[in-house]
């Protein structure tokens, strides 16, 4: 029996939720996306009609939708209704990988014997996730191929259904542009113009060996992507990779007192979150835009997992330190990965390491600190204890 | 100057300058073996900034000189040479040295002598006599604990003192492991400062490839470890560290009293441990121990290499259950011990755990666990 997975994706997610809390929204342009600097998240259908695209800037989507409603965003409402749609899933199969907060993989493989045929199982699936958010669309794929079924979900967005049967895999895929096909980004798609290749059947026309010579691991990639081999299991729960916060500045700055100040915001938050979720991560990451857009990225890892807010702020802040600012920063952003639990020896001294870890006692104290303020966050609200260097900006 | 010697009397020395003169530096004065002929001598010198080494063989000298010449060059022309004798002269314009033997002859270009700095010469007052290979010994019991890492201080030296009534104690550190080797040398203890003498890691590869057969006096000032042999034909001089070692007696003394002691049979736990190091992953390095009076259960999981279960037949007393060390440590700590069997002093499940062996004496070789469970728990406090 070939397996069978299912791609489930929400219609414009946010700006869908938006306008099923407040129905005067139905209908109009909704853009999630605000402040004259900032990036559209998403948008309703309505405004896609003006052009009006996610990772869009603001300003631009003002420029094409004037008469838009631009919101913030709620994300706790977002991570709700998620929780809502991914417990639907769960009523289908046990075996569920969330891919973000508004799409998930399905393993259905076997399943018609419970749901009938694989294309009644997918409208059943819309139907629940429609009833159990109260109005909620999804768009529903269905292929032998993991990739091959979000491409599927994709076919007739919003709304949509879409089967793609194991018979059909070989010609669909020949037809696609080869930029559909994962791992194939924008530099490699401008590569592979220059040979010529526009649909994956253009892949075919050439051995692997050929792709792996160009382009190493990724070229042999291709070339098994392009014959429609994807291993990848659906996945189950697969824990969270990283946590970050990040803020573009209303107006660009090089003052570093300004850029530790909002380090330490974002540190504050990212630390809060993973506390929450009991995690703790080794890799802290710096990321900086420039006014000319250019952005990099500087990480460092600590021998032991952290999760304290202070000792992410000074990682973050050695990171900056260590960064020539040549020119204006218009967005800064802190993150936190490597959570994976492994063992790691303890520490005959305490020592400080030499990359920035504090002595045990010292991220002792500033555990205890974290969750005293979390604590007293969680009963009295976000805003019921602030440390002492937020309360004035610089 | 002009000078004539033999290949096998003088190669180990340029292998040995050679050794310690930077493999990369734009010094040209750094990249230099100089080469000094006088009374009847030649003496082979070599830097790096902080090392020193001179050696001085016996040469047939026609006239003598100072010259500095580009030291790997030099020592791989001279070790691909034929044995016998080799020619070194300067030619007029004091520009380049000629290297002959027999119809060879190369030319090689020579540093201003005016580049010269005199090497710090040995103190030979209040020096004492060493056993080469007992220093050697020393080193390699401690050096695999020491720190790599030279921005560590303190913990990325080999660390020697003085403990009363002739005893010395010498340890090496890195934060996770620890080694420690006592001794007695009446005159060493007596010339080692209070506060001991710290010589960073990074040299210590350099005085294990000098040290020779040949036993060697040793001296300390204020700035500088100097070493010669009892021939006076070769001399190293390190830098001392100027760090504070850490209090090593705070985690030594964890091991006294009455605390868990496992007996193992050294051997078969190496062996063992190595076939259950293949079972160790980047993310889990560990072996876990369950103990028992009698067993120890040897295991180790990883995610797609499979699951190692040994058992080994040990004495055991004490508390602790469970414990988890990095396997490849232990074997490398287990495999610097001589005993046939070793005993393991556990202080607890994230203490100090300290392993002796009864066929060496005043070795210890102290190993942090690994820590198992990583979880947080946040619980509400009313406050």
């Amino acid at each position: 029996m070939p397996p069978c997975i299912v791609h489930i994706d929400m219609d414009a997610f946010y700006a869908s939720v938006e306008q099923l809390d407040n129905p005067s929204l139905r209908g109009v342009p909704v853009i999630i996306g605000h402040g004259a600097r900032g990036v559209v998240s998403t948008c309703s259908y309505e405004a896609r009609r003006f052009g009006v695209h996610s990772a869009m800037p603001v300003a631009q989507a003002h420029a094409l939708c004037p008469q838009g409603v631009f919101l913030a965003g709620r994300r706790e409402r977002y991570v709700e209704l998620s929780a809502v749609v991914m417990n639907t899933l769960r009523e289908f199969s046990p075996t569920v990988e969330p891919a973000s907060i508004d799409e998930a993989y399905l393993d259905a493989s076997g399943l018609e014997r419970l749901f009938g045929p694989i294309a009644a199982m997918a409208q059943a699936i819309k139907d629940a996730v429609r009833r159990n958010t109260g109005g909620l669309t999804c768009s529903v794929g269905a292929a032998p191929i993991k990739f091959l079924a979000k491409i599927a979900s994709d076919m007739r967005k919003p709304d949509g259904l879409y089967i793609v049967q194991p018979h059909e895999v070989s010609a669909l895929l020949h037809s696609l542009p080869v930029g559909r096909l994962p791992g194939v980004g924008k530099h490699m798609q401008a590569d592979l113009a220059l040979l010529r290749v526009q649909c994956v059947a253009d892949v075919l026309a050439r051995p692997s060996l050929f792709w792996e010579q160009r382009y190493g691991k990724a070229g042999l990639l291709l070339y098994e992507r392009a014959q429609g081999i994807d291993p990848r299991p659906v996945l189950p729960s697969v824990a969270p990779k990283s946590e970050s916060a990040e803020c573009t500045f209303a107006e660009d700055t090089k003052d570093r007192a300004v850029l530790r100040h909002w380090l330490y915001v974002h540190a504050e938050r990212v630390g809060a979150s993973l506390r929450r979720h009991g995690l703790r991560g080794r890799v802290i990451t710096l990321k900086i835009k420039f006014d000319n857009f250019q952005q990099i990225s500087r990480s460092r890892t600590l021998p032991q997992p952290t999760a304290a807010t202070q000792s992410i702020f000074d990682i973050a802040c050695a990171l900056l330190a260590e960064l020539p600012l040549e020119r204006k920063v218009r967005l800064i952003g802190v993150g936190l990965s490597g959570f994976e639990d492994r063992p790691v020896q303890l520490s005959l001294l305490g020592c400080p390491s030499p990359k920035g870890l504090v002595p045990p006692e010292v991220e002792e104290k500033r555990q205890r600190l974290d969750a005293t303020l979390d604590t007293l966050r969680a009963r009295f609200g976000a805003s019921a204890v602030v440390r002492g260097r937020l309360f004035e900006k610089p | 100057m002009k000078l004539t010697i033999i290949k096998e009397q003088i190669i180990e020395g340029l292998q040995k300058a050679a050794g310690i003169i930077p493999a990369k530096t734009g010094a040209a004065y750094l990249r230099s073996i100089w080469i000094k002929a006088e009374n009847g001598m030649v003496s082979i010198m070599a830097t790096d900034a902080n090392i020193e080494f001179t050696g001085t063989y016996p040469a047939t000298v026609q006239e003598e000189g100072l010259v500095g010449v580009q030291g790997r060059a030099f020592v791989d022309l001279v070790r691909q040479l034929p044995a016998g004798e080799i020619t070194l002269t300067m030619d007029e314009q004091g520009s380049s040295l000629l290297l002959s033997q027999g119809r060879r002859k190369y030319k090689l270009p020579v540093n201003d002598q005016s580049w010269f700095m005199p090497f710090a010469a040995f103190p030979a007052e209040n020096a004492v006599p060493w056993s080469a290979d007992f220093l050697q010994d020393v080193l390699d019991k401690v050096t695999f604990c020491i720190s790599d890492d030279d921005a560590m201080d303190a913990i990325a030296c080999f660390y020697m003192k003085p403990c009363g009534n002739g005893r010395i104690e010498a340890c090496g550190l890195n934060g996770h492991q620890f080694a420690l080797v006592g001794f007695t040398h009446d005159d060493l203890a007596a010339m080692l400062p209070e506060e001991g003498v710290l010589i960073q890691k990074k040299y210590l590869a350099d005085l294990k490839k000098w040290l020779g057969v040949e036993d060697i006096e040793l001296t300390i000032t204020d700035k500088r470890l100097h070493l010669r042999t009892v021939s006076g034909s070769e001399m190293l001089s390190l830098p001392r560290a100027g760090h504070q070692y850490p209090d090593y007696n705070a985690f030594l003394s964890k091991l006294e009293g009455d605390i868990a002691s496992l007996t193992i049979h050294r051997k078969d736990t190496i062996e063992a441990l190595g076939r259950i190091s293949i079972f160790n992953t980047e993310s889990d390095r560990c072996t876990y121990m369950e103990l028992s009076s009698t067993e120890a259960m040897l295991s180790a999981q990883g995610q797609d290499v499979g699951s190692a279960n040994e058992s080994l037949e040990v004495r055991y007393t004490g508390e602790i259950q469970r414990i988890a060390f990095p396997t490849r440590n232990l074997m490398d700590i287990m495999g610097h011990f001589a005993s046939e069997s070793l005993t393991m002093l556990l202080s607890g499940t994230e203490g100090p755990a300290g392993i002796r062996g009864a066929a060496d004496p005043d070795y210890t070789v102290i190993i942090m666990p690994m820590k198992i469970a990583e979880n947080m728990y946040y619980s509400e406090e009313d406050v």
